[in-house]
């Protein structure tokens, strides 16, 4: 190719400088405008469209009908973001863009609109990766993340703890995975429950809904490699599947038995179960690690009672918990621009012409080349 | 006019920069109608995302142009395998919304066939092809996409997705007899309907441009970017489970 890229003056990432955020790795169509200051980025305003109500009666995310949502939504959602922030197109000095890791033609759809937004308007495009989206999500709302940090990433897709050292992607390893799920991912096991349960699609806020007027207590339902010798190999992994069949077989048995579901009992035990081995394992790491910050993000961290058992044993343990408010835990592009602004103002070279998404894109990745 | 015109439909990833006159523009016959400066294909069928714009990039170099002299932007709406078909489309409708410039789609067969047909005879007099002919491309699952035009360039039939094999059945129950099969599938129908291929050389990013041509001179406002899938989503509604819930439980 001849010639830079990006002609014209070159932009000013310092604090003033506003990053747009597009998003696009699972089911929702993101986009958002942050302004990066001394501090942490400053949330400008975003937009969201989710397909999810197209993928319920499949009980789980249909990759082909998000891509085909995501195409339709992408202009019109970004259009939301400015508007949103009452800022014009001139306004944006660089572009970010979710790169990875997620579905891989959804990523796609999102890449290549910021490509061309980049390319139009001569700014420098930043491919992101996606779960440093949501750990910097929080920096939106209680700014600068103290560093290290521990991170605990819950979703539909993800199950991860995670020691962040700088969110800007500096260094060999700027974010480290502690631990992560064996099977099923936290936000899976609620949906697989809930379908189990004939309560719709997607199963977390309904569950938690439900359990509000059930016991914990009413059944023991097993917690995942917690036994003393899954606490000495794999202390900091987790595994649902377990769960999930002690559940199948529980309901199973009441049905065979001609009694009645207690489900509100059911959900709370599950959620019990779920957020008793997450909670329980983000404190031990963060203890083990000497770890003084833990931050809860994704999208099953806007569920209330991980947040209340999260904040109740971060206190007893003299841990400071941060948790973004329930907007900023699902998946949008707020987040990818608060990444975008952290790797700028660390003076990360833009991504090449070439960029493309990456399903597989490792967590250590916070900034593609 | 200065068009950017780029598809995805195919493995074959494609742009150019084409001219667009206005008929006051042709007087003293300076010019053609539609006249490609620069144009470029990769072919990778898996590549859309990462090509596709240094591709743009590359061809507005090589007219001297910049993006930002782009007057409209034609674009490819398909059919075509579903992932790549999607960048162009996206990729078409961010630089029109960050350029603020029109976005036209138009479905790729027919780009394809006014190429066809402005290789014979000139995109101005594009009535030299005697007779019929079909457009097709590869549809993956061992179908093909077909589309059939008259001589003139009317659309006869599709954009519709079948096997090669039902093909010939199709255009016989529609009365058409092509004389020619054209696009970068052509090769599939080997075995199933003997035609002669279209073997010049295709000025695409030109067929799309005159695909559009009318709209882009009259400044017609664009339709919706719709893609020619021709397929539902693969997906099955799992059978019911246990279904325990209470009523009233869901709701
Ligand atoms: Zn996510």
């Amino acid at each position: 190719m001849t010639g830079p890229r990006h002609a014209g003056p070159t932009p000013s990432l310092g604090p003033g400088a506003v990053v747009l955020g597009i998003e696009s790795s699972c089911d929702e169509t993101g986009a958002g405008l942050v302004r990066i200051t001394d501090g942490a980025p400053e949330l400008l305003g975003h937009a969201l469209a989710s397909s999810s109500d197209q993928h319920a009666r499949f009980g789980g995310v249909v990759p082909e009908i998000a891509s085909r949502a995501h195409l339709e939504s992408m202009t019109g959602i970004v259009r939301g973001a400015f508007d949103a922030a009452g800022l014009r197109h001139a306004d944006v000095d660089a572009v970010a863009v979710t790169a990875g890791p997620g579905l891989a033609g959804a990523l796609l759809v999102g890449v290549a609109a910021a490509k061309a937004y980049g390319a139009a308007w001569r700014v420098p495009v930043f491919g992101v990766n996606h779960l440093a989206g949501h750990v910097a999500a929080d920096t939106l709302e209680h700014g600068e993340l103290p560093t290290p940090s521990l991170a605990l990433l819950v979703s539909g897709g993800h199950t991860q703890l995670l020691r962040i050292d700088d969110l800007g992607g500096r260094g060999p390893a700027p974010i480290t995975e502690i631990g992560t799920t064996l099977d099923d991912a936290a936000g899976e096991a609620y949906d697989k429950v809930a379908r189990l349960l004939g309560l719709g699609y997607p199963g977390g806020p309904v569950i938690d809904r439900m359990a509000a007027d059930g016991d914990p207590a009413a059944i023991p339902f097993p917690r995942g490699l917690t036994g003393p010798r899954d606490l000495r190999d794999s202390p900091y992994d987790f595994s649902f599947s377990g769960l999930k069949t002690a559940v199948a077989r529980h309901v199973e048995g009441l049905l065979a038995a001609g009694r009645p579901v207690p489900v509100a009992d059911v959900c709370a035990s599950f959620q019990e179960a779920v957020v008793d081995v997450l909670t329980g394992k983000t404190v031990r790491a963060a203890t083990d690690l000497g770890i003084g910050t833990v931050v809860v993000a994704g999208g099953v961290a806007a569920n209330g009672r991980l947040r209340a058992l999260a904040a109740q044993r971060c206190a007893a343990a003299g841990l400071s918990l941060r948790v973004p408010r329930p907007g900023l835990c699902t998946d949008n592009g707020a987040m990818i621009a608060a990444v975008g602004a952290h790797v700028a103002r660390a003076g990360g070279a833009p991504s090449g012409p070439y960029l493309g998404g990456d399903p597989a894109l490792p967590v250590s990745t916070v900034l593609v080349a | 006019m200065l068009v950017l015109a780029v598809d995805t439909s195919t493995p074959a990833i494609t742009a150019g920069a084409v001219t667009v006159r206005h008929p006051h523009e042709l007087v003293g016959g300076a010019g053609r109608p539609v006249e490609t400066v620069s144009a470029a294909e990769v072919v990778d069928a898996f590549g859309h995302a990462e090509q596709l714009l240094p591709l743009v990039t590359r061809v507005l170099d090589g007219a001297g142009r910049d993006l930002r002299e782009v007057d409209a932007v034609v674009v490819g709406l398909g059919p075509g395998p579903y992932t790549g078909l999607r960048v162009g489309i996206a990729t078409a409708q961010a630089l029109g919304d960050g350029l603020g410039v029109a976005v036209h789609g138009v479905p790729g067969h027919d780009g394809v066939a006014r190429a066809v047909l402005a290789g014979r005879g000139g995109t101005a007099a594009p009535a030299a092809v005697p007779g019929p002919f079909v457009v097709v491309t590869d549809a993956r699952r061992r179908e093909v996409y077909l589309s059939a035009y008259g001589s003139d360039g009317r659309r006869l039939l599709g954009p519709q997705v079948l096997s090669p094999a039902a093909v010939a059945g199709v255009l016989a129950e529609h009365g058409i007899r092509p004389v020619l099969a054209a696009g970068r599938g052509a090769g599939l129908l080997d075995g199933h309907l003997e035609l002669p291929g279209w073997d010049a050389l295709l000025d695409l990013p030109a067929g799309l441009a005159a695909a559009a041509a009318r709209a882009l001179v009259t400044g017609a406002v664009p339709g919706p970017l719709v893609p020619l899938y021709l397929r539902r989503p693969d997906a099955t509604v799992p059978r019911t489970p246990i279904g325990v819930a209470p009523a009233g439980a869901a709701s």
